[in-house]
């Protein structure tokens, strides 16, 4: 798309921006105002003809269409609204037959062509859904025909083609399969030099013995053989594929490549051996790390606890306060979204790193827009790109990934296209053996049957309890204290009505906690509302555990909850009801940590623990877990079903979520389990769902403020609204996933 | 410190060069004139080691130019070293259920004779291999022989390793200690032997990688070869199919006949490639020998096959604390259990007692090296009677 350069122009585009939405009265009028205002400008034209469309106007749609023509490169932005006239003109086949010439070839693909907000986008599939699922009537059988005169065909009846005789291929003898066979030839280069026999008395000096093999060493480590950065890695099982990308990135790509793994098979954790070495040898100081929004905070406690890399992200106050100096620092982690902001991009351009990370790359995929632009600019050494769908819609977005890489890999787009593409037919290579051999040059892709990954099944439950009395009372009274706190004040307190909420929906003894830290700065009310949660003595989740502890006693079962004040709560449940436990949390020494899963293994059939436990430890003989209460993080809680759903787990994984009714975490459950099934997902699927959406930022912080920003009669539209882009990302995500396994196969594997 | 800057600072205090830390990951240095000519820097310099340069520093960098002066500098120096080690060396307390961990004889019967306090001499051979396929790999392999006995040191190296790190000084060497078991000219026959399947084991996962690749370029060429051969023979076959042959159809056919063969030799040819192509060399390049001289606890155990019967002794460290396996008297195999051959009692792996390729017979490879001796013998029958009238 191109974009609106007048500021006449930009004016009446974000008029009729505003105005779209269906079964506007107001719309037609505005949209015509706009373009006899504005009668050249591409983006009103555009607007004009989505306006017709969303009126029911489809003659008026295709005569805006017509003058955008006239003046402007048809693609497939305007395919799409030309298929969607057709289609309310009832040409349903034209339509689907115009979306296909373009290459669209399903609903959430031609989707992606499309501009607008939510609401308009939900119109717009609805109306894509129809033209794809769209079955022309079958003709029926005509009752009367003429009657066949001998020797002729009847009228209206077709001859019946003659099948035309098989003929038999010539017999031949089989070409041989080979099997693989690698010969293999050894020659010692100086065994005349070899020496055992001393002199009678000590040989060589032993330091110059030590001088010599460390010097042996040091020649490994020059060439990549040797990792310096493996005994530094903490609670991180690496796999020998991943030490061989890391090598291959850093012997033979220099530092610039594209990791496009398949989902969860630690793309993350490839990339920060990288770091990590060029650290070690001082081959990069400054690092830029950019992100989905979504993936800041993971990136930043990845680093942080797997590699001891500290990293500023771009969540610190300094960005707002003194954007200079926190640009300035050396290792950065930032969203995408925040770093192409003006206000950043001219800074960020100007800065030399040594090391830029770009994660969820295929945000990049479109020369034009502001991410590619970005990262484009940016004076770097070595460049990482991650990506688990490098190709989404069109071979053109892999060159201009590679591109990035290595300038010049494939020559122009115009003769890329001209060289490897199909016309017509965007994803299907036309010259596919030299494409993929220049990809080898930048490229790496693992794939799940490469490393032999296979995980059992996991299932998970969710028991939506219905509190009641005192405990309901509360937590409406809880709701209501944050939603004013934060009204009076906005960004003020956002921590602690965040930590308040979160401690709510885990427990009475947690937001009593959290209550009395809060204090509500001499509200009275909060102090009421802390004396009330302090009569209650067990909530309604307290008794579903009991519930589900006891219907199998002797099950190993593995209790999360985030939050301390709820943890000792449940370790004076275990004891009161006799139910043997041990108790896990990131306070304990290594050896007390151990201590508790040795009891866990050995003893107790419970362990209770917050959000660390078992890390870096094997509880792989677990195979059930309970969610007492939820992060609104979904890695989070994909990180607790990671630490029994990991290689090493032989049965199958059963997940249960105890979830209060009318809370947020109900909200975040209903979107995470029942739109996109987040459970059942393979491991590492949610971080690339997430990662589809374009957000500013993580999904904690949307949740959040969803909910404490609309009323309760808009809360269900707002976390529809968010379930419907999670749900579009995660469809995003699997036509993607099916298309780029067709596109690459097994051939880009570092093993 | 990192490894670079710990390395320089090693090597110039042994070239009696002055040298100082400086922050941040520097050296400052004062260093004799061959020193200043090897590595082509001042008398009096500062240099740095990270990414941060202590001032007035110049960078060194891991590079191939610094590591061929460091070479020239160390000259041949560090080749070899003997260190002996009097550590305590207490007998082990159950060494009958020791032996029976450590000795697995599949086809005969042994009893421990005596455990008694000896020293031995371990000598510990160290390589720089380089693998070469279709992609490089470098690393290196220790290996090790206990000399009274032959026996190789695989699982005991690393803390034999560990424990000569640990120590500064060397002692004098008691008297009495076993010779080298073989002669000089042996040695390259020896160490294939012995490191061929080692140096597999290391770099297994570099094979099975290169072998998956071939796998793939294989299929891929079978497939694509196959596809032509199938559009030549079904234009074959409708050229063979019609009633009447013009001249034009009957050149056609001999010229699809041809592209037939062409397709078939093509593909032979590219298949030899893809070998070629990922056929591997392994260089292996010998860098030092470490001579480690320490008391044991010397098993004496008696084997008996059938009717003969022989003594061979197993040593019981007390550094690695553990007992010697006993050795493959031809491969040097690390892989257990052992036979006994029924002509000298050599102890070998099932492999170097197993049937010859050729006349399906047992042989032992240690009494045979070179070939199986019934086939060398019937060949020599074959040789020597009369041709037939």
């Amino acid at each position: 798309m191109t974009f609106s350069t007048s500021k006449h122009s930009r004016q009446w585009t974000e008029t009729l921006r505003q105005a779209c939405y269906p079964n506007n009265p107001r719309l037609p009028e505005l949209a015509e105002q706009a373009v006899r205002e504005c009668p050249h400008d591409p983006d009103v034209l555009y607007l004009a003809a989505v306006a017709a469309l969303l009126t029911e106007r489809p003659g008026r749609c295709v005569r805006y269409l017509q003058r955008y023509d006239k003046y402007y490169y048809s693609d497939e932005h305007t395919d799409l609204l030309r298929a969607l006239a057709m289609a309310q003109q009832g040409q349903m086949t034209g339509a689907l037959a115009l979306l296909r010439g373009a290459g669209l070839i399903s609903p959430e693909q031609a989707l992606y062509w499309f501009t607008g907000n939510l609401l308009l986008r939900s119109w717009c599939y609805d109306w894509l859904r129809a033209v794809y699922e769209y079955k022309p009537p079958v003709a029926k059988p005509k009752e009367r025909q003429a009657p066949a005169r001998a020797g002729r065909p009847a009228k209206n009846e077709t001859k019946p083609s003659r099948p035309e005789p098989a003929v038999p291929l010539p017999e031949l003898p089989e070409l041989p399969r080979y099997e693989p066979e690698i010969t293999l030839r050894f020659e010692l280069s100086n065994a005349d030099a070899i020496r055992w026999d001393s002199p009678g008395q000590a040989g060589e000096d032993l330091d110059w013995f030590r001088i010599r093999a460390a010097f042996a060493h040091l020649g490994l480590l020059q060439g990549f053989d040797e990792l310096l950065c493996l005994p530094l890695l903490h609670q991180v099982e690496t796999y020998w594929y991943q030490v061989e990308t890391a090598r291959k990135v850093l012997k033979s790509f220099r530092g610039r490549v594209l990791l496009a793994d398949e989902v969860g098979l630690g793309k993350t954790i490839e990339a920060g051996m990288v770091l990590k070495e060029y650290l070690l040898r001082g081959m990069v100081e400054r690092v830029l790390i950019l992100t989905p929004a979504s993936l800041v905070g993971q990136w930043q406690e990845e680093m942080a606890t797997k590699f001891d890399i500290p990293c500023a992200t771009s969540y610190d106050g300094l960005l707002k306060s003194n954007p200079a100096a926190f640009w300035a620092q050396p290792r950065v982690i930032a969203s995408l979204a925040t770093a192409r902001r003006q206000e950043h991009f001219d800074r960020l351009a100007q800065q030399n790193y040594d090391l830029v990370i770009v994660d969820e790359a295929h945000h990049l995929k479109n020369r034009a827009t502001r991410n590619y632009k970005l990262v484009d600019a940016l004076q770097k050494r070595f460049l990482l790109l991650l990506s688990a769908t490098p190709v989404q819609n069109s071979l053109v977005e892999l060159y201009n990934l590679l591109t990035l890489l290595k300038p010049g890999i494939f020559n122009t787009e115009k003769e890329f296209r001209a060289a490897y593409m199909t016309y017509g037919k965007p994803r299907v290579p036309a010259n596919r053996e030299r494409m993929h051999d220049l990809m080898r040059d930048a490229m790496i892709r693992n794939t799940r049957a490469l490393v032999d990954v296979r995980l059992p099944a996991r299932h998970a439950a969710t028991l939506r309890l219905e509190t009641e009395g005192e405990e309901r009372d509360c937590y409406r009274t809880l709701d209501a204290l944050v939603r004013e706190t934060h009204a009076a004040a906005p960004g003020h307190h956002r921590l602690a009505l965040h930590h308040l909420l979160s401690a709510a929906g885990s427990s009475p003894a947690a937001a009593a906690a959290a209550i009395h830290r809060f204090d509500g700065r001499g509200d009275g009310r909060w102090r009421e509302l802390h004396q009330r949660y302090n009569t209650i003595s067990r909530g309604v989740k307290e008794n579903a555990l009991l519930e589900l502890l006891r219907r199998n006693p002797d099950e190993k079962t593995m209790v999360f909850t985030h939050h301390r004040e709820t943890l000792q709560h449940l370790d004076g449940l275990m004891r009161e009801h006799d139910i043997p436990f041990a108790r896990f949390d990131g306070s304990m020494s290594g050896p007390e940590k151990d201590a508790a899963i040795d009891t866990f293994r050995a003893r107790a059939p419970v362990l209770l623990s917050t959000q660390s436990g078992g890390e870096g430890r094997n509880v792989q003989f677990c195979n059930t877990l309970i969610n007492f209460d939820l992060p609104w993080n979904p890695m989070a809680i994909e990180q607790r079903i990671g630490r029994i759903h990991r290689i090493g787990q032989e049965r199958e994984v059963f997940i249960f979520n105890l979830v209060a009714g009318e809370t947020l975490e109900s909200e975040v459950l209903r979107i995470l389990d029942e739109k996109i099934n987040m459970f059942e997902l393979v491991v590492g699927e949610i971080d690339s769902i997430l990662g589809e959406l374009d957000e500013e930022q993580d999904f904690a912080e949307t949740v959040f403020t969803t909910w404490v920003e609309t009323t309760e009669h808009h809360r269900v539209a707002a976390f529809t609204d968010l379930g419907e882009r999670i749900l579009m990302a995660k469809r995003q995500y699997e036509t993607t996933k099916v298309l780029d396994d067709e596109l690459f196969g097994d051939e880009f594997e570092a093993g | 410190m990192n490894q670079l800057q710990h390395f320089m600072s090693m090597v110039l205090e042994k070239h009696e060069a002055a040298v100082e830390i400086i922050e941040p990951d520097g050296l400052e240095v004062l260093v004799p004139p061959p020193v200043q000519r090897a590595l082509s820097i001042p008398e009096l310099a500062r240099l740095g080691f990270g990414a941060e340069l202590p001032a007035n520093a110049r960078r060194v960098s891991l590079d191939i130019d610094l590591l061929e002066r460091l070479n020239g500098l160390l000259g041949e120096g560090g080749r070899q070293a003997r260190l002996v080690l009097p550590l305590d060396n207490p007998p082990p307390s159950h060494p009958e259920r020791m032996l029976e961990h450590a000795l697995e004889l599949r086809n005969a019967v042994y009893r421990l004779r005596g455990v008694a306090p000896a020293w031995t001499r371990y000598l510990i051979l160290r390589f720089r291999y380089t693998a070469i396929s279709d992609e490089k790999r470098d690393g290196m392999l220790d290996f090790g022989w206990n000399l009274a006995n032959r026996a190789t040191l695989d699982d005991m190296l690393p803390a034999l390793l560990a424990g000569v790190e640990a120590r500064a000084a060397t002692h004098p060497p008691p008297p009495a200690l076993p010779d080298f078991p073989w002669k000089q000219q042996q040695l390259p026959a020896l160490l294939e032997r012995a490191l061929l399947p080692r140096l597999r084991r290391r770099l297994e996962g570099f094979f099975s990688g290169m072998a998956r690749r071939q796998e793939r370029d294989l299929q891929r060429l079978f497939a694509y070869h196959h596809d032509l051969r199938q559009e030549a023979a079904a234009r074959l076959a409708a050229l063979t199919a019609r009633e009447e042959l013009t001249d034009k159809h009957q050149a056609d056919q001999a010229r699809e006949r041809q592209r037939l063969e062409a397709i078939a030799r093509e593909y032979q040819a590219k298949v030899n490639d893809a070998r070629r192509k990922y056929a591997m060399k392994v260089e292996l390049e010998w860098l030092q020998t470490l001579e480690l001289v320490m008391p044991v606890q010397r098993f004496t155990v008696h084997i008996k096959r059938r009717k003969g019967e022989r003594n061979i002794l197993l040593d019981w460290n007390p550094l690695a604390r553990q007992l010697d396996q006993a050795p493959c008297e031809y491969s040097y195999t690390w892989e257990r259990p052992r036979e006994v051959c029924d002509h000298a009692l050599h102890l070998v792996s099932p492999a170097a007692h197993g049937p010859c390729p050729d006349c399906g017979k047992p042989y032992c490879r240690a009494c045979h090296p070179t070939a199986c001796p019934r086939c060398v013998s019937a060949q020599r029958e074959a040789e020597s009677s009369p041709a037939p009238a």
